[in-house]
């Protein structure tokens, strides 16, 4: 059995989840063409944000997308709603999660608005149109010819700044989906609620203007990781390195994101080398267990900019994960990021899995929580043998298809001096030069110049 | 929690890591479409790649070096190129991926000849320079600058 505050959903929650799949058919269907019953569903959805600061955009771009196609503004406004349904969600399931845990509720990180940089607005522009095209033709049945039809813009959006990497990698990972799942067999072979997720937050992700975290200039602070997970599609590659930060006379947690994009052809521990090409001596130093001197930033949401590190002692990741768990701040979710899918909260279990009701569960609470293999990436270095055989796991609760689980990002086995997770693979690749970045490096300076 | 709400998920399944794949000779290949296309490294001169595509389906093939120059063991079976790429492409997509992807049974997407075999269709000439801007494409990610910012939006694929 779950804890207590997880086995029954929060309030509001059913209602938000059944105005989400509203959504969702429609974008399935496309929006330029609503049958009768969608327009009254959408009509219902808009008087549920009467009141709301999003009332108004949410009613007109209803109203737009009831009285013909509607067009890039109404788009947005229903994309706003969906991830304002999400975000309410995101904040219920939280504060469920802090009931079990504990903790309190911490406040909502800092953020500013900044422009996107001039030189990037016309990319932004045409991806939006892009996905206006997609929303109207409905995401159940888009044409191969209108994904490829995206290819060079988007291209050029990977190059033109770091400051629209966001968009960018979701783009990227949204594209290169679409391209693989098309032509779909039955309009309900899509993947709705993922695809209408990808759909609003790129939407969102490539307007003019856009959220930014406040941070804080840090300089010789003592980082102490105790556990990374592996987070990539296809073309990117990134190490979510979770450590306790000691600065300015406190400890809190906090999540570093070293990333890189990768070629299709790197593969199993060797995509490290997508992070590794760009920051081989701190993946290293993270993969050998050590703890780093660091320079960079902190921003609000409790995530650390990595700028300079140098390396420290070898830390016990058992004993920093165990101190972290007794810290009262943590990294969170930036409110224009709100959404289940980013809640990732991180526990250490000091013992061993156990069956609950026949699923293989770590306790918790007053409960127990299941383990989910459904988002193991082949770099974290772990399989289910090896997780059911520990006598401790590291790890991130998550909650999705309206379950929480257990993420394990690593384990102890029973008997075993060091615990088993993505570290051995990070050092194992870090030891050599990628043969295949090489072998692709040469390629492309044989081919690339001389073409491009 | 009902049915309903365990449809909701959003998170696609993990993608296995592809074995011994053999990247000098076959740097890039990709589903694209109803199609396997890919490069194929000439075995003699360093400075050429074929550029080749199997579509399912129609079941037309071509091969071609980046500058049209028609392979010369094109036949009625496909070429060399074509065996290699196939061979790659189930490695990285694995035999059921690729019968997904191509509409087709997993029995006869394990290689190029069972493939070729299950749709007799015919060489079609194209440019090579669509497949060849896909891998000039891809080759950039070798280049393209690391960073240090949290990207929150990579949560939805963890794994792929």
């Amino acid at each position: 059995m779950l804890p207590t505050p997880l086995r029954s959903a929060p309030p509001g929650f059913a209602e938000a989840s059944a105005a989400l799949t509203t959504l969702d058919e429609t974008l399935l269907g496309g929006l330029g063409r609503l049958a009768d019953a969608q327009k009254d569903a959408l009509r219902a959805l808009a008087r549920a944000f009467d009141g709301s600061p999003l009332g108004p955009l949410v009613t007109d771009s209803v109203n737009a997308a009831c009285s013909g196609p509607p067009q890039e503004a109404a788009m947005i406004g229903l994309a706003a709603a969906r991830e304002a349904l999400q975000g309410a969600c995101a904040d219920a399931l939280a504060a469920q999660l802090n009931a079990v845990l504990g903790r309190s509720a911490q406040d909502a990180p800092a953020t500013t608005t900044v422009d996107a940089p001039a030189e990037a607005l016309g990319l932004l522009s045409n991806a939006r149109q892009w996905l206006v095209e997609l929303g109207l033709a409905g995401l159940g049945q888009i044409e191969p010819g209108a994904v490829t039809a995206f290819d060079a813009s988007l291209g050029e959006l990977q190059l033109v700044s770091p400051a629209v990497l966001r968009p960018a990698t979701l783009l990227t990972g949204f594209h290169q989906e679409l391209l693989s799942k098309l032509p779909l067999a039955a309009l309900t072979d899509a993947p709705r609620a993922r695809w209408a997720d990808l759909w609003s937050r790129s939407l969102l992700a490539c307007l003019p203007k856009q959220p930014a975290l406040t941070n804080e200039a840090i300089d010789g602070a003592k980082l102490s990781p105790f556990m990374v997970e592996a987070q990539h599609h296809r073309n990117m590659v990134s190490a979510v390195i979770w450590g306790v930060l000691e600065h300015g006379g406190k400890q809190r947690v906090v999540r570093a994101t070293l990333s890189g994009w990768r070629v299709d052809a790197l593969a199993g521990e060797e995509s490290w080398w997508a992070v590794l090409r760009g920051f081989e001596s701190t993946l290293r130093e993270i993969g050998d267990r050590r703890a780093l001197t660091v320079s960079g930033a902190l921003c609000s949401s409790g995530d650390l900019i990595l700028k300079k590190t140098t390396p420290g002692q070898p830390v016990d990741v058992a004993t920093v994960a165990s101190a972290a768990m007794a810290l009262t701040e943590w990294p969170q979710v930036a409110p224009t990021d709100r959404h289940p899918v980013q809640l990732a909260v991180p526990v250490f279990i000091n013992s061993a899995p156990t069956r609950d009701e026949g699923v293989l569960s770590v306790p918790l609470g007053d409960g127990h929580v299941p383990i989910t293999f459904d988002r193991m990436s082949p770099l974290q270095g772990l399989d289910a043998v090896t997780v059911a055989k520990s006598d401790r796991l590291w790890g991130l609760l998550r909650f999705d298809g309206g379950a929480w689980s257990f993420q394990p990002l690593a384990v102890q086995a029973k008997g075993a001096k060091t615990p088993s997770g993505p570290w051995e693979g990070i050092a194992a690749a870090a030891k050599t030069k990628s043969s295949t970045l090489a072998a692709l490096t040469e390629r492309a300076g044989k081919l690339l110049r001389k073409k491009s | 929690m009902s049915d309903s709400l365990a449809r909701r998920s959003v998170i696609a399944a993990p993608r296995p890591s592809p074995k011994g794949r053999k990247v000098k000779d076959v740097p890039f290949v990709e589903l694209r479409g109803k199609r396997i296309q890919g490069i194929i490294s000439s075995g003699s001169d360093i400075e050429r790649v074929y550029c080749a595509f199997y579509e399912a389906g129609t079941g037309n093939y071509y091969c071609s070096t980046n500058n049209n120059r028609r392979c010369g063991g094109l036949g009625g079976g496909g070429c060399k190129h074509i065996a290699e790429m196939v061979g790659e492409a189930v490695k990285v997509f694995g035999a059921d991926g690729l019968a997904a992807a191509l509409g087709l049974d997993a029995s006869v997407t394990g290689n190029a000849r069972s493939l070729m075999s299950a749709a007799r269709g015919s060489e079609t000439k194209e440019p090579a320079s669509e497949v060849f801007a896909r891998f000039l494409n891809d080759l950039r990610y070798t280049e393209m600058p690391c960073s240090n910012q949290p990207i929150p939006e990579l949560s939805w694929f963890i794994s792929g």
